[in-house]
């Protein structure tokens, strides 16, 4: 019994002392694993892929014509990421007709590394969290914009406008509603439709109403 | 006192050793590079999915590997308030037997797919052990697309293994019992009137659809386990059976009486042949087929009454027996589909069959006798050899794509590497602790992935943080690319896992539904867009019509409904964006909540108790103003006349 106990305790101390004096491997991780497909981990959502869905905001913008500036600026405001988040978003999307009634210069002075603040403060304001459609505004109604500003919904025989309010060059009306969306089926207003006069045209992801 | 002072001076040891080197001893019995084997970097994926059976909580469960990190967990057998599922309306269909309706079960084996005896990533079985049935999931939803009850089963373990080109997955009951008219028997009159079958669910090869084709009376053993051939055995199907005492009472005892039990060995292309010629019996028996439709979002459940029986008696050369050492649980088919490994619990030895050697022993009638009618085959006839002194209390093996064997041993807690060819042990890994189960990618199939194997383990005890009496699961994976197994993993799963199963992700992903169509719906009760949304009477049944969209539910204030009426709310997520789910819950509903995807309809019933306002809301962060998606529905009391209305953005009263 007692070879019995010594062996049991040569083999504990054995299997501890072998435990301890093992020093961990201070190997450092240098490299990463390549996998066999990856995401692009530091490109945000806006680098998601996906041709199924419902294009975001940005990719709608993307692919109008009309908004070659606005998507410009949002690149350059660095706002491509945020704006391809689930939101909801009411984007009001300048048209490069509304650029272009800009004083001249006003677009390329805004692009300017050192204006980059001034122009994410001016795509704010045209930015609402949340999703706004005619039928759902009253008149008198404020909508909080990004930026921390309101813009104000009036009525007036029956014609919505809104008014932004700040006290930039960006001061203006806008009584166009178009609702730009991709999908089949039915939606609220109408799919884009180039129209030189207007100044300003809600992009809203929304969907069916 | 010298025992008493060597008794304390270990213990006294034991207690410093665990207190002061556990984490040191843990981190030696890794090598330096496992971190990066086993790392995936943020934003990149996984090599494989590893669908892992959930066992006791019903449901089966999705890692990647080599991470381990847990990506879902499918509802399958139980249901599942965090989906709703087995709650809606759509999905209670699908947990009905012949029992009515069953909120539980325990989920042993996933089966993937093969073509040609490869994966082919369209769907994965899992079998429920206690109220016999088999589901099949979808991969491109992994969701659970259909589940067929077993009749004449007393419990579904030996199941849902599938055949070469998924022709078949099988289902052999544990349990023999009593069938047909004569039921209502004394317990200890088991030898006279027990019987086991084994059933045969045919695999619609399109859709995927499960349809019993025929089962088989046997005696009344127990079916363990069960592996389909491959190769130049296919067209054989081989279940380990236990339990050849035939027992009813301490099989701890009684059903380790023999030396030997057995392997079956079944030639289902004959039992086609014998199908085909009416050889087959018509019994009337009673079982539910639940079907879930993608287009309708909605899940019915049908009651079948009839089954084909094939008797062995009236169907010779179909079913042989072959003797296998001490209560075989393991048995399982090498990729070349020549080799059969059993794996008895309480065996000293791994017996590997050979194929060859059975068909030439069936053509000489080598027998050995018979087992209640059946052929039985000489153990030495059908021999390839034994794995001797392999370890303690061998369960299951798995294979590699060089010619190896994986087999994992309870008792000893390891995993044990052998060479199929001449039966010699190469290596042995401990596992932490006690092994089940174990899985190479692709190991049942003729073309293993290799790679890692991977051990889920019954017994976890401190492995990691406790969590007092109840622990979580414990898997580890191994390296199996050199000579050595090298462990590079530990990862916790959901309970219990039993087998699993792990595909390259490349087979899946690319598959992968992100939404569902909304102009597809066909739900009874779908409001495709906002201006479908209302609420309708019928008697003492609401039906609201319900919208989701960011953010904001249409109608999202009901007024009019009464004590004793039954709320039905039919929510459609208008959404046709991935990973945007909408939710919905009713203060006091005695349910769960719905979990609806994009382009989806699901069905909450609700049944007001009491009078007053109720706030409901969408259980889903789906949005920015997520916390803004709420509504209320007003209930009066029964025989009120407060009208039926329903709006959304109404102005408020003046």
């Amino acid at each position: 019994m007692k070879a019995i106990y010594i062996l049991l305790l040569a083999a504990v101390f054995n299997l501890f002392f072998t435990a301890c004096n093992t020093t961990p491997s201070n190997k450092e991780v240098t490299e990463t694993k390549a996998s066999a497909e990856a995401t692009a981990p530091d490109m945000g959502q806006a680098g998601v892929s996906d041709d199924v869905s419902q294009k975001d905001i940005v990719k709608i913008a993307i692919g109008s014509k009309d908004h070659t500036t606005l998507v410009a600026a949002l690149k350059q405001a660095e706002y491509v990421n945020d704006l391809s988040n689930a939101g909801p978003f009411t984007v009001f999307a300048p048209t490069n007709d509304a650029f272009g009634k800009l004083p001249a210069g006003t677009v390329d002075n805004l692009m300017k590394t050192e204006n980059k603040a001034t122009l994410q403060g001016i795509l704010e304001y045209h930015v609402a969290v949340g999703v706004y459609r005619q039928d759902m505004l009253q008149e008198g109604q404020t909508i909080g914009m990004a930026n921390g500003d309101n813009i104000t919904v009036s009525i007036k025989d029956g014609k919505m406008m809104i008014i932004w309010q700040c006290q930039c060059h960006c001061h203006h009306t806008c009584d166009k509603w178009y609702h730009l969306c991709n999908r089949s089926g039915p939606v609220a207003t109408g799919q884009i439709a180039p129209d030189k006069t207007r100044r300003s045209q809600p992009l809203s992801a929304h969907g069916y109403s | 006192m010298i025992k008493r002072y060597l008794f304390l001076l270990i213990t006294v040891i034991l207690a410093v050793g665990l207190n002061s080197c556990k984490p040191k001893g843990v981190q030696s019995a890794v090598s330096g590079d496992s971190a990066v084997k086993a790392y995936v970097a943020p934003g990149h994926y996984d090599e494989f999915y590893n669908f892992v059976s959930g066992g006791f909580s019903g449901q089966m469960s999705v890692y990647g590997l080599p991470s381990g990190r847990l990506f879902r967990v499918i509802p399958v057998f139980s249901v599942d308030p965090e989906k709703g599922y087995g709650f809606s309306e759509e999905t209670k269909p699908m947990l009905n037997t012949s029992h009515g309706f069953v909120p539980w079960d325990d989920l042993h084996h996933p089966a993937l797919s093969v073509s040609n005896g490869i994966h082919d990533g369209r769907w994965a079985f899992g079998n429920a052990n206690n109220t016999p049935r088999i589901a099949r999931i979808d991969l491109k939803t992994f969701r659970t697309a259909e589940i067929i009850e077993i009749p004449n089963s007393g419990g579904n373990h030996s199941s849902p293994f599938i055949t070469e080109n998924s022709e078949y997955v099988v289902a052999g009951t544990r349990f023999s019992i009593p069938m047909g008219d004569k039921t209502d028997v004394p317990i200890n009159t088991y030898k006279e009137n027990f019987r086991g079958t084994v059933s045969f669910i045919a695999i619609d090869p399109a859709s995927g659809g499960l349809k019993i084709a025929f089962q088989i009376m046997l005696p009344g053993v127990n079916f363990d386990l069960a592996r389909a051939g491959k190769g130049k055995s296919h067209g054989w199907f081989f279940f380990s059976c236990y339990n050849s005492e035939r027992a009813n009472t301490l099989l701890e005892v009684n059903a380790s009486q023999k030396d030997k039990d057995f392997i079956m060995a079944v030639n289902w292309k004959k039992a086609e042949e014998y199908l085909k010629a009416g050889k087959g019996m018509k019994k009337n028996v009673r079982y539910a087929h639940n079907v879930y439709s993608e287009i309708t979002h909605t899940a019915t459940s049908t009651i079948e009454n009839e089954v084909t029986v094939l008797d062995p008696k009236d169907c010779p050369d179909m079913v042989y027996f072959m003797p296998c050492p001490k209560s075989p649980h393991g048995c399982d088919t090498d990729p070349t589909g020549e080799y059969i490994v059993g794996s008895g619990k309480l065996a000293a030895v791994i017996p590997v069959f050979s194929f060859t050697k059975i068909q030439e022993a069936i053509a000489a009638k080598t027998f050995e006798g018979d087992y209640e009618g059946i052929p039985v085959l000489k153990y030495d006839a059908v021999l390839h050899g034994e794995v001797k002194k392999p370890g303690l209390g061998p369960l299951h093996t798995e294979f590699d794509d060089k010619g190896n064997a994986y087999t994992s041993f309870f008792v000893s807690s390891e995993i044990v590497k052998w060479r199929v060819s001449d039966l010699q042990v190469l290596d042995r890994v401990p596992t932490y602790y006690s092994i089940g189960h174990l899985c190479v990618p692709g190991g049942p199939t003729k073309k293993p992935w290799g790679k890692y194997v991977i051990a889920y383990n019954k017994i976890t005890k401190d492995r990691y943080l406790p969590t007092g009496p109840e622990l979580t699961q414990s898997a580890q994976l191994y390296s199996i690319d050199g000579d050595k197994m090298k462990l590079l993993l530990d990862f916790p799963t959901i309970g219990e896992p039993h087998y699993a199963e792990a595909i390259p992700a490349e087979l899946l992903t690319k598959n992968s539904t992100k939404i569902y169509k909304i102009e597809e719906n066909k739900n009874s009760y779908v409001a495709a867009g906002e201006k479908n949304a209302r609420v309708e009477r019928n008697g003492n049944n609401i039906h609201v019509y319900m919208t989701s969209i960011r953010s904001h539910f249409t109608p999202d204030n009901i007024e009019g409904v009464k004590i004793g009426d039954n709320v039905y709310f039919h929510v459609t997520n208008l959404e046709q964006d991935w990973d945007v789910p909408h939710g919905f819950a009713v203060k006091g509903a005695n349910n769960a909540e719905l979990l609806i995807m994009p382009g989806e309809t699901q069905t909450l019933l609700w049944k007001p108790d009491r009078v007053g306002v109720f706030p409901m809301y969408c259980t889903d962060f789906c949005s920015a103003l997520h916390q803004e998606m709420q509504g209320y529905i007003r209930i009066s009391p029964a025989g009120a006349n407060v009208p039926l209305s329903f709006s959304t953005g109404a102005k408020a009263a003046q």
